[in-house]
């Protein structure tokens, strides 16, 4: 800004270009700079839902209540959207699976692909991709609307720290719905789809648990948990932070909802993808 | 008047992105005392409000609560500010997805997390029907009309009994009977001790109450001092007020009443 005013009130008519130049150039550090605050401001916030989580249990917390109500809202009532997809999804590689490799004297490959599929990367990328659309959303949106009403403030102002009692649960809550909510998939997912499969193709049951149980290794199964606890994190922290963000007015609300779910299915295929070579890279 | 503030602004700007709303304000509270904060629109009463009670954090300057900096503060200390304080908000910003029981247990479960259930219990309904609230306590905030809201907002500010009360306009939104209520409860309150800083319009609620009057004026306060002196340069309805209210009670009044000597 000052530097502007210097050059403006300095620079005779023909040099006008630079002040547009030097206001672009400030332009960009100020942007520059308020990224780099956000950013601060962020890490700022996820060290404090880490240290909180440590003191969660340890302290006599009013918070279990909602801990509760978080796993019930993310978890227990997605089980149906969940159960759906994963049947779905599983009967579809069966089908495709069971019609396509046996053309190359391949049919056990079917197998090896189910569990690369739904074990490590479509059972905890769905699982997420359902927490977002549900939990994010509504995270992002009711924390915004508790700060417009200033409902933030009358946690703070009886003692309730909001980091302690809102975030906290919140993040166990959407973490712990997406490890379980992750396993549930698989089981609907493997086991599930055999039931539409059946339809289509007879096929023993017995033969095709046993070809499920012989193929899965347990960096399968690793990878796939790992990958829910991670993107239980992400979406939990990205919604709750996008929550917290709303300043004063109801019109930023949805906003923070958008935010948060945009946020969240990058964060999460990029997780996925570094999570993914490193698990084939070291695995 | 004791020596030591009951609250202390020194120096204190808080800006809303590049809007200052509070200008290099300093402003100290006395203990025991009931100063009530008043201004025009806009002039940044809420904001000093909030910013004396720790809920916005001042972008420059410190806030000191009995002589301690309330941002270096520990977990221990602040816990106890909160315990010893309480705000009432002008919107009553009671927990929209909470029962009024669960609202004004809260705290309670927070403060004295072995209180016996029984005992409990009975410090809501009392705490409720003092204010004048005898409606279900299993009732939401969006089941109570605005009036009953800041009842209960109120409520929740006293359950604790805390020694410190900031007040956003207590009696705005409540019908007669509520707003005698109020100022019934307000006067017990400063009977007993406590300090209270209050925003108020109403020159009746304040005339009768305020022991000091802080006026505010484009972020800063412009002037602060005992009720009747500060009355006497605002002039006006509450001056009238004042003078009303003082000969009432008997008081002996520090402003020369003109009418008096005419």
């Amino acid at each position: 800004m000052l530097l502007s005013a210097f050059f403006a009130a300095w620079t005779p008519a023909p040099h006008r270009p630079i002040i547009v130049f030097v206001n672009f150039i400030s332009q960009i550090g100020k942007r520059a700079l308020d990224r780099l605050n956000t950013a601060i401001y962020a890490l700022g916030f996820l060290g404090r839902v880490f240290t909180e989580t440590l003191f969660f249990f340890r302290r006599k917390q009013v918070g279990y209540r909602v801990l509760v109500m978080q796993i019930l809202f993310t978890g227990v009532e997605a089980l149906g959207v969940s159960a759906v997809l994963a049947v779905s999804v599983g009967a579809i590689v069966n089908i495709v699976g069971l019609s396509l490799l046996p053309q190359f004297g391949q049919s056990r490959l079917v197998y090896v692909i189910l569990i690369a599929v739904i074990t490590r990367e479509l059972g905890p990328l769905l699982t997420a991709f359902i927490i977002v659309a549900r939990s994010g959303t509504a995270i992002a949106t009711e924390l915004g609307g508790m700060v417009v009403s200033h409902e933030i403030e009358a946690y703070i102002s009886v003692g309730i720290d909001p980091i302690s009692y809102l975030a906290v649960p919140r993040f166990l809550g959407v973490t712990f719905s997406c490890f379980l909510l992750n396993i549930y998939f698989n089981m609907f997912g493997l086991l599930g789809s055999y039931g539409v499969l059946r339809v289509i193709k007879p096929l023993p049951f017995i033969e095709y648990f046993q070809g499920l149980v012989s193929t899965i290794h347990g960096p399968d199964i690793a990878v796939g948990l790992i990958k829910s606890l991670v993107f239980g994190t992400l979406i939990s922290i990205m919604a709750t932070y996008q929550g917290f963000s709303v300043a004063r007015s109801t019109t930023e609300v949805p906003q923070a909802g958008i935010r948060a779910v945009g946020q969240s299915f990058v964060a999460i295929v990029m997780a996925d993808a570094v999570i993914t070579t490193l698990s084939y890279l070291l695995l | 008047m004791n020596d030591i503030s009951a609250v202390e602004l020194a120096e204190v700007t808080v800006r809303f992105g590049e809007y200052e709303v509070l200008r290099n304000l300093s402003a100290s509270f006395p203990v025991a005392q009931a100063t009530f904060i008043i201004g025009k629109a806009g002039s940044g009463k809420s904001t000093l409000l909030k910013t004396a009670a720790g809920l916005v954090v001042p972008d420059d300057g410190s806030v000191f609560r009995l002589g301690k900096d309330l941002a270096r503060m520990n977990r221990v200390e602040e816990t106890e500010f909160r315990k010893s304080s309480a705000f009432a908000f002008q919107d009553a910003a009671l927990w929209a997805n909470q029962s009024i029981y669960n609202n004004l247990t809260l705290p309670l479960f927070l403060h004295f997390p072995h209180m016996p259930k029984t005992e409990l219990d009975k410090r809501v309904r009392e705490t409720a029907l003092r204010v004048g609230y005898s409606e279900s306590l299993a009732l939401r905030p969006a089941d109570l009309s605005a009036g009953e809201q800041k009842l209960i907002s109120l409520a929740r500010a006293i359950i604790l009994d805390p020694e410190l009360i900031f007040l956003d306009e207590p009696t705005a939104s409540l019908d007669e009977d509520s707003v005698e209520r109020v100022l019934e409860i307000i006067g017990e309150f400063k009977a007993a001790g406590k300090t209270l800083i209050v925003i108020s319009h109403r020159a009746r609620v304040i005339a009768e109450l305020a022991d000091f009057l802080c006026v505010v004026s484009e972020g800063k306060v412009v002037n602060f001092g005992p009720a009747e002196q500060i009355a006497q340069l605002v002039g006006g309805e509450l001056l009238k007020r004042i003078r009303t209210a003082r000969r009432y009670s008997g008081e002996e009044s520090a402003i020369d009443d003109p009418d008096d000597g005419a």
